[in-house]
């Protein structure tokens, strides 16, 4: 596993993607702190850290669709799944990787609540509780986006696949809201978003942590399915 | 020693492989041969552990693939025929990530590498980035990763394909001496570099093995009738009259005619009749521009196994 963590990482270093990614990331999430805490005058990160979620599911997709469908369609996959490692390894060390890479992003909002701190009170608990959560939320898009990539060779549609997956689950607490009831409740439990927004606002709770791991672990599961599914088939060649 | 035994393979309701079974020795270089679509690559996909759901066993020195893949496929290596490069890494990095695959232990493994580096000639390229190489060398970066952690068998499938004359004579040398230490399965459409490097051919044919033999056997086996070219310079057309008088003449057909310029293939009873063939024609002052042996390769005893194999099922 170690081995394709650091081949993953590898390729993230040398792509000016990442860079470019990064810094993107970054520069929108300042401009939501600007409008949200500094022009907005509030000591208050709930808004800011909602907007970095959103952020997350708009760039994620780019990160992560080209996680299995780049080896799929240069054939490199080939390579990895006749090597010794198995294919649990194969799909969490790619996993890791593209969490660390998501982890050094959000470290690096780390520095507007240090900012802010100078000006306000920040709770260290509080704030510790926003960034298990962003990591949580992060697991599971990067969790359903690697499905994703796993099921196409062509990055732009795991992409496009991975932004409407998203955007329905993002949807999904509104669309709840509007029809009310049971349903409603039933709608909302199973989005993402509106985990992360409750944990965001406070509310921790065991069953949202579980629910998190939940998503990211049946994702992770559907993509060693989906690999061995193929390596049942053998892609087709006779 | 690989042993495949009674291999089938199905992708839906059509059997790809209908029951292969054959061995390779350690030391020895195995051709694996047989029109597209006849499960050379399924055959090779199953040996390399990419295909994990198949009827059969493959074991190689007593290791099953089914029931022990990890330590299977690290005495594996492998060289796809699209030979898939990580172009943004060097070939040394690309060599460390091989042997980190393979648990290579890291006390020895700079010194494992740079032999396989040396031994396939990539030592002074060992820092350029692999998009950088020419495909040759690319292609001896795939030869080299599939030599990682000295496995026992190493597959190569289609190994030449896009290379210059000089390239392919390089890579042709490099497996021949692969072989002294390993076992080599070799698939390639090119056949006389099969018959040039391959110590024994399987020729497969709608996911049977149709025949297990050394080429020179396979040769022989439809070469024994002697059949020569003949080619004279005949300005009366006497020749046909000489051959079909001539009672060492089996059998006789012209295969071309260009003004007095006549080409025969003759079958003789024996090949040392030649001598009598020629004062034949010199007694007519008919002078033989060409009189050889119409050799039979290893391309026409595939093609005839095909042709039988065809007919066979009609």
């Amino acid at each position: 596993m170690k081995s394709i963590i650091k081949y993953e990482l590898r390729h993230y270093i040398h792509s000016p993607v990442t860079f470019l990614f990064g810094g993107l990331f970054f520069m929108i999430c300042a401009i939501y702190f600007f409008i949200d805490n500094i022009r907005g005058r509030s000591g208050d990160l709930t808004a800011f850290y909602n907007s970095v979620s959103v952020i997350l599911l708009f760039m994620l997709p780019v990160l992560t669709a080209r996680v299995i469908s780049e080896d799929r369609k240069s054939g490199f996959e080939v390579l990895l799944i006749t090597s010794p490692i198995n294919t649990v390894q194969m799909i969490s060390g790619k996993f890791a990787a593209t969490m660390i890479v998501i982890i050094i992003m959000l470290s690096s909002t780390l520095c507007f609540p240090a900012f802010l701190s100078l000006f306000a009170d920040i709770d260290i608990v509080s704030l510790g509780n926003r960034y298990l959560a962003l990591l949580m939320l992060a697991a599971s898009i990067a969790a359903l986006g690697i499905f994703i990539s796993s099921l196409t060779e062509s990055q732009v549609a795991a992409c496009v696949l991975s932004l409407i997956s998203l955007l329905i689950l993002f949807a999904a607490s509104p669309i709840g809201t509007a029809v009310g009831g049971n349903t409603a409740k039933i709608i909302s439990d199973i989005s993402v978003f509106s985990r992360f927004t409750e944990m965001n606002e406070g509310i921790f709770t065991v069953g949202t942590v579980i629910y998190f791991l939940s998503f990211t672990f049946v994702f992770l599961f559907l993509t060693v399915q989906t690999t061995a599914y193929r390596r049942i088939h053998g892609g087709g060649r006779s | 020693m690989l042993e495949i035994e009674n291999l089938r393979k199905k992708y839906g309701n059509t059997e790809v492989l209908k029951g292969i079974s054959f061995t390779a020795e350690k030391g020895e270089i195995l051709g694996l041969l047989g029109p597209n679509g006849t499960g050379k690559s399924t055959t090779m996909n199953i040996i390399t552990g990419f295909i994990s759901d198949f009827e059969g066993s493959v074991r190689l020195n007593g290791t099953e693939i089914v029931k022990q893949p990890a330590a299977f496929k690290k005495n594996i290596g492998y060289l796809p025929e699209l030979n898939p490069l990580p172009l943004n890494m060097t070939v040394y990095e690309f060599m460390d990530f091989a042997a980190d695959l393979k648990s290579v232990s890291k006390k020895t493994r700079k010194e494992h590498i740079e032999q396989i580096l040396e031994s396939t000639g990539l030592l002074h390229v060992r820092k350029r980035l692999l998009r950088n190489l020419s495909k040759g060398y690319k292609q001896r970066t795939g030869i080299a990763q599939a030599l990682v952690g000295d496995p026992e068998l190493i597959i190569l499938d289609e190994p030449t394909v896009g290379l210059d004359p000089k390239q392919i004579a390089d890579i042709r040398t490099l497996v021949r001496s692969l072989a002294a230490d390993h076992t080599v399965i070799f698939s390639s459409h090119i056949l006389s570099e099969v018959n040039a490097i391959c110590d024994n051919v399987v020729i497969m044919y709608k996911g049977r093995v149709l025949t297990h033999a050394a080429p020179n056997e396979l040769v022989k086996e439809f070469d024994q009738h002697g059949g020569m070219i003949l080619c004279t310079e005949d300005e009366n057309n006497r020749s046909e009259q000489i051959l079909k008088q001539a009672d060492f003449v089996r059998e006789y057909s012209i295969v071309e005619t260009s003004g007095n310029n006549r080409k025969y293939y003759i079958k003789l009873d024996d090949n040392d009749f030649s001598k009598k063939i020629f004062f034949a024609f010199a007694d007519q002052h008919i002078p033989i521009t060409q009189l050889t042996p119409d050799q039979f390769t290893l391309e026409d005893a595939f093609l005839q196994y095909l042709a039988t194999a065809e007919q066979e099922e009609i």
